[in-house]
């Protein structure tokens, strides 16, 4: 009972687990199939098939609908099939290794731990009696969601390959794009009980090594236990005690956009079943930024980024604007439109700022049904809510049409930057708020808060509003604005360039 | 012991927020219902007088570094120069800068008490712009001086278009010969502009934190000033006439005859752009007062005491009219004094004792 008071009191230094002696492989191979057996616990997954090659015991295990079971059965046929020239037994191993195996995607392993990690990522294993290592033949054979074009991050001019769930295919999909040798993937398994693979890749001669490091510890520290999804390991690679609404972790669906930034000097942690990278560090404005600026004229581009900006500012600000100057600072408005609004809402029993608020609740569930529904009842489910219950609530006068119009231009402004959905639907409800209790001041304080809070952001040593906000002319040729190719493509054309970097 | 983590045009950014917070609230009651108009050659005058108080500041830190290399800044010169009499007057720099927030929280509360239609709850905007300063002054200068850059840019496009559309309504028989009347007006203009020069304090903790060309950053924020004000008090008088000399806030009546297009009142965006500069400002000043008490108790993290003095500021506001001692404390000619005192004395005091240290410590020869 003291441990436990002690424990509520005083910090106690969290147990660092030693990681356990990997067990050698026996030359039995009946303690190697126990030993499997033992880790499945009966697992009706676990395949165990037992062979006899040249008058030796041996077994291939493997972990069914994981491996391809042509290429394993081929290998299976050469092996048994295989008369070897030996006068001693023990020698087979060896020529199966060296002759017939010449497999290219073959491995030998001394340990039981390594056999085992092996073969739960859809690799046959090859255990031969009176051996005390084993064959790993890479035969990965499951089924996989094949590569498509990524439905959230769609582009007119880019590529139509988009990351898929196998961590393997999503480096040869970067592979592909950058065939430099500077180019490094650094792997390693997180997650104590799904021990995901997590692969951190990077282009040697263009990233700060403190950065590399840096992103490992983080890493290293993520205590979770299970690892589906990139978004899980996210926060871990966030500033310690960083509780801003904005991530400075970037996501991105497609291959042609993470190969961009690598070769800006950023780092693409891809996790295995997961489509989308995390690109670190990032800042504010690149959420403006489409692989489609890149291939058009720089013009448009910068005004397509403009425009992106200004969404960002409607969807957050407003309906609280429109709430606060309605309410407080109706001289703000035109006279004409202002009538227009008084005459609307005038009748309706709620409050402007409740009228809101309430508008933005049914929308927010509206998006939410309509989001999880197969697409054609989402469609339906968006047809009944905006426009039968959306109508019909103006018609019966519980809510004024220029409110209803407000809301459907901040939802549509809001899909403009959709990876910034979450802090803007947040902020939204804020500023409604703000500006319903104290008008154009309550808004102006909390825009000048979530302005702090941005500004104080800082990820890996770059500032998160960084090149704006430090100011750098030289980093502004690819943020507001995108200048031509033959500016971007100019020296020092790198993340640890930005103003306010500390390398 | 500071490292230096702001650049000089973000100290002059912050310092033209300061400034622009103050100029809002300009008016013939801050010269004693004299001609505004006179303030031009006052702003041309507090120009070069800032120039003077400024010299002994800068010599103060000119090559001024630890054994460790790094900088000093006001707080760590008083302790290594007057021991503990130095932590004494670090405490009254902390107080300097509680009393400027204030300040500009009371002229914010007569502005919102006498100006604002439909009333908005006082206490319930300044609790709330409180709590949020204390949450920036605790996110540190560095954020603070990058938010501000922001706003400034946002505030100089505002005041653009205000000026090109008030331009067009300045009637030149407004404008009267210089001292019309008396010189009065340029004396209390001077008056008022130097007992709100915060700046040159904050200079003695924001100067070891700054990189770049000092020298040329507070030219150019004096130059800035120079021409802001002057360029109001031009366009103010131009536009309103003598109406200027018996409005409480001018500035912001010429500014609310600002129009683009079917936009009219501009002057409701330049008092959001208005608030969110005196959020800053207090931001600031909470900070530093909040290092300055750091400092001198000797503690590690300032985050307590930036809302220990939040909540006296909330306090001191509520307050201010009701206790005649705090309403004595806050009268213009004290606020003048602190400002000579901690702008211009104490800089000059520790500048010569440290020469005539340096000069008794030299071998003869």
């Amino acid at each position: 009972m003291f441990k436990d008071i002690r424990k509520f009191f005083f910090k106690t230094e969290k147990k660092q687990n030693a990681p356990k002696p990997k067990k050698r492989i026996e030359e039995s191979l009946e303690k190697t199939i126990e030993f499997f057996q033992k880790e499945f616990d009966g697992g009706a997954d676990l395949i165990i098939r037992k062979i006899k090659i040249f008058n030796s015991n041996a077994a291939i295990i493997s972990v069914d609908g994981m491996i391809n079971k042509d290429i394993t059965n081929d290998i299976i046929k050469t092996i048994v099939n295989f008369k070897p020239q030996i006068s001693n037994p023990k020698e087979l191993y060896g020529e199966i290794r060296d002759k017939i195996s010449a497999f290219p995607d073959q491995l030998e392993v001394f340990y039981y731990e390594d056999a085992l990690n092996m073969a739960l990522i859809g690799c046959a294993i090859l255990a031969l009696d009176g051996q005390n290592s084993i064959l790993v033949f890479g035969v990965q054979g499951f089924e996989v969601r094949s590569i498509s074009e990524p439905t959230s991050e769609k582009s007119q001019r880019g590529s139509r390959e988009g990351f898929v769930e196998v961590l393997r295919f999503n480096m040869a999909l970067i592979r592909r794009r950058i065939a430099n040798p500077k180019l490094k993937f650094e792997t390693m398994q997180l997650g104590s009980t799904t021990r995901t693979y997590v692969s951190i890749c990077y282009m040697n001669d263009r990233v700060e090594p403190e950065i590399i490091e840096e992103i490992k510890k983080r890493l290293k520290k993520c205590d979770i236990k299970s690892i589906m999804t990139s978004g899980c390991i996210s926060p871990y690679l966030e500033e310690e005690g960083d509780l801003s609404l904005f991530s400075s972790v970037g996501l991105s669906e497609r291959p042609d956009s993470v190969c961009g930034k690598i070769v800006e000097g950023r780092v693409a942690i891809l996790v295995d079943g997961s489509p989308t990278a995390l690109i670190v560090p990032y800042l504010f404005i690149e959420y403006f930024h489409n692989i489609d600026d890149y291939a058009m004229k720089p013009y448009f581009a910068s005004l397509n980024r403009i425009f992106k900006i200004i969404a960002f500012f409607i969807s957050i600000l407003l309906p609280g604007f429109y709430v606060g100057f309605a309410t407080f600072n109706p001289e703000l408005i035109p006279s004409e439109l202002l009538n227009k609004i008084s005459l609307a809402t005038g009748s309706t029993p709620f409050s402007l700022m409740l009228e809101t608020l309430i508008i933005h609740f049914l929308y927010e569930i509206l998006r939410e049904s309509g989001l999880r529904l197969p697409q054609n009842l989402g469609h339906a489910v968006s047809i009944v809510g905006g426009l039968v219950v959306g109508d019909a609530a103006v018609n019966a006068g519980l809510i004024g049409a220029p409110t209803i119009m407000i809301v459907a231009l901040t939802a549509i402004s809001t899909f403009v930057i959709p990876n910034l959905y979450e802090p803007i639907a947040l902020l939204r409800l804020l500023f409604i708020i703000a500006g319903g209790t104290l008008g154009l001041w309550g808004i102006m304080i909390l825009f000048t808060v979530v302005l702090v809070n941005l500004c104080s952001k800082s990820n890996f040593g770059i500032p998160f509003t960084s090149p704006i906000s430090p100011f750098g002319l030289f980093g502004m040729r690819d943020s507001i604005i995108r200048t031509s190719w033959k500016t971007l493509s100019k020296n020092k054309n790198k993340i640890q360039n930005m103003p306010g970097s500390v390398y | 012991m500071n490292q230096k983590i702001i650049s000089v045009p973000q100290l002059t950014t912050l310092f033209m927020i300061n400034r622009l917070v103050i100029s809002m609230t300009f008016g013939s009651s801050s010269i004693n219902n004299h001609n505004i108009w006179d303030c031009i050659i006052s702003s041309l005058l507090v120009f070069f007088i800032t120039f003077i108080l400024i010299i002994p500041m800068m010599m103060l830190f000119k090559n001024n570094k630890n054994s460790d290399n790094k900088n000093l800044d006001i707080t760590d010169i008083n302790e290594k120069i007057l021991g503990k009499f130095g932590k004494i007057i670090s405490v009254i720099y902390a107080f300097y800068f509680l009393l400027s927030c204030t300040y500009t929280l009371s002229n914010f509360k007569i502005f919102i008490e006498s100006v604002i239609n439909p009333p908005i709850s006082f206490l319930v905007l300044l609790t709330s712009i409180i709590i949020f300063a204390c949450y920036s002054a605790a996110k540190g200068i560095n954020a603070i001086a990058r938010a501000g850059a922001i706003i400034l840019f946002l505030t100089f496009f505002l005041l653009i278009m205000i000026y090109v559309s008030l331009f067009k309504l300045i009637d030149f028989t407004n404008f009267r010969p210089f001292f019309y009347e008396n010189y009065n007006s340029v004396t209390d203009g001077i008056f008022f502009m130097l007992s709100r020069m915060s700046c040159i304090p904050a200079m003695g903790m924001l100067l070891p934190m700054c990189f770049g060309n000092i020298k040329k950053g507070i030219i150019t924020w004096n130059f800035l000033v120079l021409f802001l004000m002057s360029s109001m008090i031009f366009l103010v008088t131009g536009v309103l006439g003598e109406l200027s000399d018996v409005k409480l806030f001018p500035i912001y009546t010429a500014t609310s005859a600002a129009k683009i297009s079917k936009f009219e009142n501009l002057d409701s965006l330049y008092l959001g752009l208005w608030t969110a500069g005196i959020f800053l400002k207090l931001s600031l000043f909470l900070n530093l007062s909040s290092e300055c008490l750091r400092k001198s108790f000797g503690r590690k993290s300032n985050k307590i005491i930036i809302f220990l003095l939040g909540i006296i500021l909330i306090i001191t506001n509520m307050f201010v009219k009701i206790s005649n001692i705090i309403s004595g404390i806050f009268d213009t000619r004290f606020l003048f004094f602190m400002t000579i005192f901690t702008a211009f004395l104490v800089p000059l005091i520790l500048l010569i004792i440290k020469k005539i240290s340096k000069f008794k410590q030299e071998p003869e020869i």
